[in-house]
């Protein structure tokens, strides 16, 4: 298909279908034009509306693709939608946190890491689908475990959950802590004075957290 | 706590209504604003100054009738336990082992805690669709969480700002006043009369005229009330300066300059 042509129905379809779609799903609609197309299109769209100061942006957030205001004009558009800002309180956006990095993990576990109770702030995102249920752990009780969900990467404007800032950094501390079971890690190398015999899970700060393996990492797709 | 042989000692609980206090930080926050509070790093969360704060703000929120989480007790035991084995003479190595133990468990805690605190920061920073940028108009607007209290200022700057008022209260009234129950709703419109006119004022001016102390806590709730419903709002211009709270969403009359 002709670029310029191209361009135009995507520009059309981003704008009907409002979420976020993925390259396939577009491919779908626009049989016989090749991924690789749509996906070159896609960019130069988006660089067009950049070069031009437009007044929108084609964001991949959530594995595919979405027409967005650009940040700055964030105040007007508030103005005209008479919208009330998501107030995303520091609980709420620790324990989402938690959860992306983490996942999937039980409310013991949350609460362990933030030290207070969570269950509100779990509804709440429940509520704004942000996470989901995802399965139970094979563990006494059989906790329920949460997962992120498409809607959290399209709310942070994240591609996918390896986007998340500090991803490895994450990771690999907490496999640090996980298999040398010593005590606090600041950065990837463990300080010298750490190497004192492993640390048992004290009374006093014991919860319901049990022994578990790396847990496996959900992808960002329903 | 009874100094005066003419009156019978007062009782833990003394009947007076207790209020459950409306945070959602727990220990690990409380002890993370100390620290920073102290210009210390998480490593030092067992110096002396912490567990002496920690505790303080606990006494405090016991004078402000205020319940706190079990988890609040819980660290204060934990400090308290370790700080008890650093006075030791000379402790039993098993007990200097354990002391070490949870100290170094309490530092992996907060260390962790902090790093999923900045995590949570950066994300808070991105552009949030429904804040920052908007999708075409079928995009449902994310609701506002209205479960959270919106604090600019943290609570334990509002409750520590409350250890003065008590304090003031305290050494110029005499000690054995009855707590009256006074129904925290009555306070409200004196606190919203006080703001008026878009006007900022410094917390502690709102208790400047009270003398008793049911008063004085019957007026704290309130303003938590208030600030939990949105209408108004605390803040402070320096880190640790003076807290100022404003209206939210009231015209301001014209002022000069």
């Amino acid at each position: 298909m002709e670029e310029q042509r191209l361009k135009s129905i995507l520009e059309s379809l981003l704008f009907a279908a409002g979420e976020p779609v993925s390259i396939a799903r577009i491919a779908a609609v626009l049989e016989a034009v090749p991924k690789a197309e749509i996906q070159s299109a896609l960019t130069a769209l988006g660089a067009e509306y950049a070069a031009n100061n437009r007044g929108l942006a084609i964001e991949e957030v959530a594995g595919g693709y979405q027409l967005r205001t650009p940040r700055e004009h964030a105040q007007y558009v508030r103005r005209m939608l008479a919208a009330r800002p998501p107030r995303l309180s520091r609980p709420l956006l620790e324990t989402v946190a938690i959860i992306a990095y983490r996942q999937p993990i039980t409310r013991p576990e949350i609460e362990q890491l933030r030290g207070v109770d969570t269950g509100g702030v779990l509804e709440t995102l429940l509520e704004r689908r942000l996470i989901k249920i995802a399965g139970r752990k094979e563990a006494p009780g059989r906790p329920m475990m949460y997962a992120t969900t498409p809607e959290f990467l399209t709310v942070f404007s994240l591609k996918d959950l390896e986007s998340l800032p500090d991803l490895k950094e994450f990771q690999e501390i907490e496999r640090a802590v996980d298999q040398a079971e010593i005590g606090p890690v600041e950065s990837i190398e463990t300080h010298p004075e750490d190497t004192a015999p492993a640390a048992e899970e004290s009374p006093a700060l014991e919860s319901a957290k049990a022994a578990d393996p790396e847990p496996e990492k959900s992808g960002g797709e329903n | 706590m009874s100094d005066d042989s003419t009156n019978p000692p007062r009782l833990e609980t003394d009947g007076s209504p207790r209020f459950k206090l409306p945070i959602y930080e727990g220990p690990l926050d409380l002890l993370l604003h100390l620290l920073k509070r102290a210009e210390l790093d998480p490593h030092d969360v067992t110096a002396s100054i912490i567990t002496e704060q920690y505790l303080a703000y606990l006494e405090l929120l016991d004078q402000l009738n205020l319940d706190v989480a079990g988890e609040y007790l819980v660290m204060a035991a934990t400090l308290l336990l370790i700080k008890s084995f650093s006075m030791l003479p000379h402790p039993e190595l098993a007990d200097a082992e354990e002391a070490e133990d949870l100290k170094r468990d309490l530092v992996a805690r907060l260390l962790e805690y902090q790093r999923y605190r900045e995590a949570a920061e950066k994300l808070g920073e991105r552009a949030i669709l429904g804040r920052d940028v908007f999708a075409a108009a079928g995009e449902p607007v994310p609701e506002a969480d209205s479960d959270a209290p919106r604090f600019t200022v943290s609570i334990f700057d509002l409750v520590e700002a409350m250890g003065a008022v008590l304090k003031r209260i305290a050494d110029a009234t005499p000690r054995n006043i009855v707590l009256r129950d006074i129904p925290v709703a009555q306070c409200i419109p004196l606190i919203l009369s006080a703001l008026e006119g878009g006007r900022r004022v410094e917390f502690t001016a709102l208790f400047e005229d009270l003398r008793d102390r049911a008063m004085v806590i019957a007026t704290f709730m309130a303003l938590l009330e208030l600030i939990r419903r949105r209408e108004i709002a605390a803040s402070q211009d320096d880190r640790f300066g003076p807290i100022m709270l404003e209206r939210i969403g009231a015209a301001p009359v014209a002022q000069p300059g």
